[in-house]
């Protein structure tokens, strides 16, 4: 595990602990997994970007990529799963 | 810049994860949260395979410790700022993590129809309804247009109702094994979202995939519980 107090990246070593409700807290690095089964033909890719643009906590931040209030990162995305799926409205 | 993944209660292992642009992931401590990030020079490009990463960074965290998942595509300037900004955020954060934290989320939907499909299904062909034909208009003058557009609207409606209706009645048997229930309108119209507990993912997956096999539905999942975490902490 890393944690850091002032920039981004500064490892610091903790001792195993226990998440206050019980669970083990795991501490065997962690890898990436796959998000979805089928890399090409995934019925359900559409949702999953679909959560990923458009719901989880915001933590409002410095929208950098946008024009006229409109974030571009966002609309990028759109355009994605449109070509994706057809249209989302 | 720095680019947040998600929001936890203690450390996530992430030394070995990397991120977008193959950016390593670093653990920010937010006392009392902790925030799983990735520096930037540049702000991430908005393609589906940069918000996919997100996904996989966000998936292997709240696997791995009691975390909300952050929505793809807001940076923030430095540490600092992110700090501040959770901090004005902290309560309703905290209270969001001990909801959803631990937990994953399932999507069980049909298949909507596309307008051209609920208008076929409205008249039963696959030309072009001529509205005006049941009232002996034109079906080239606006009013007839007017009237196509109308009926789809109302036979979309209906397709939607229908969908909402089909889903009571066939998920009812998923709800007791869940923690929550969220019924939502996705991209493919009415869906039901579900927060299952790490430990019941498995069980949960076994009777949802069995039902939607079953019934002709489509089951999304596990994911991240984005849905339930902007329930918990609206934008």
């Amino acid at each position: 595990m890393s944690s850091s107090r002032g920039d981004v990246g500064e490892p610091a070593a903790r001792p195993a602990r226990r998440e206050p409700h019980g669970r083990p807290v795991r501490r065997e690095p962690l890898r990436l997994g796959p998000v979805r089964s089928d890399p090409v033909d995934d019925a359900t890719l559409v949702d999953l970007l679909d959560r990923v643009i458009d719901r989880g906590v915001v933590v409002a931040g410095d929208i950098v990529l946008s024009v006229a209030g409109v974030d571009l990162v966002h609309v990028g995305v759109r355009l994605v799963i449109r070509g994706l799926d057809g249209p989302l409205e | 810049m720095i680019h947040l993944y998600a929001l936890a209660t203690s450390a996530a292992p992430v030394e070995e994860l990397r991120g977008i642009d193959d950016a390593p992931v670093t653990d920010v401590d937010c006392e009392p949260l902790h925030a799983a990030v990735s520096e930037h020079p540049h702000p991430p490009q908005p393609s589906a395979s940069t918000a996919l990463r997100h996904a996989e960074v966000v998936e292997a965290i709240v696997r791995a410790v009691p975390a909300l998942p952050v929505r793809f595509g807001a940076s923030h300037r430095d540490v600092e700022t992110l700090r501040a900004r959770i901090r004005s955020r902290l309560p309703e954060l905290q209270r969001a993590v001990a909801r959803t934290g631990g937990r994953l989320e399932f999507v069980v939907r049909g298949d909507a129809p596309s307008p051209e499909q609920a208008a076929t299904a409205r008249t039963g062909t696959d030309d072009e309804p001529a509205a005006g034909a049941e009232t002996g208009e034109d079906p080239g003058t606006g009013t007839a247009y007017l009237q196509r557009r109308l009926a789809t609207v109302h036979a979309l409606r209906a397709a939607h109702l229908a969908v909402e209706q089909r889903l009571d009645r066939l998920t009812a048997r998923l709800e007791p094994q869940a923690a929550a229930v969220e019924r939502r309108v996705g991209p493919h119209g009415p869906e039901d979202c579900y927060l299952v507990p790490l430990e019941e993912v498995a069980a949960f997956e076994a009777t949802a995939r069995g039902l939607a096999e079953d019934h002709g539905l489509v089951l999304g999942g596990p994911w991240a519980p984005y849905t339930f975490a902007t329930a918990a902490v609206p934008a």
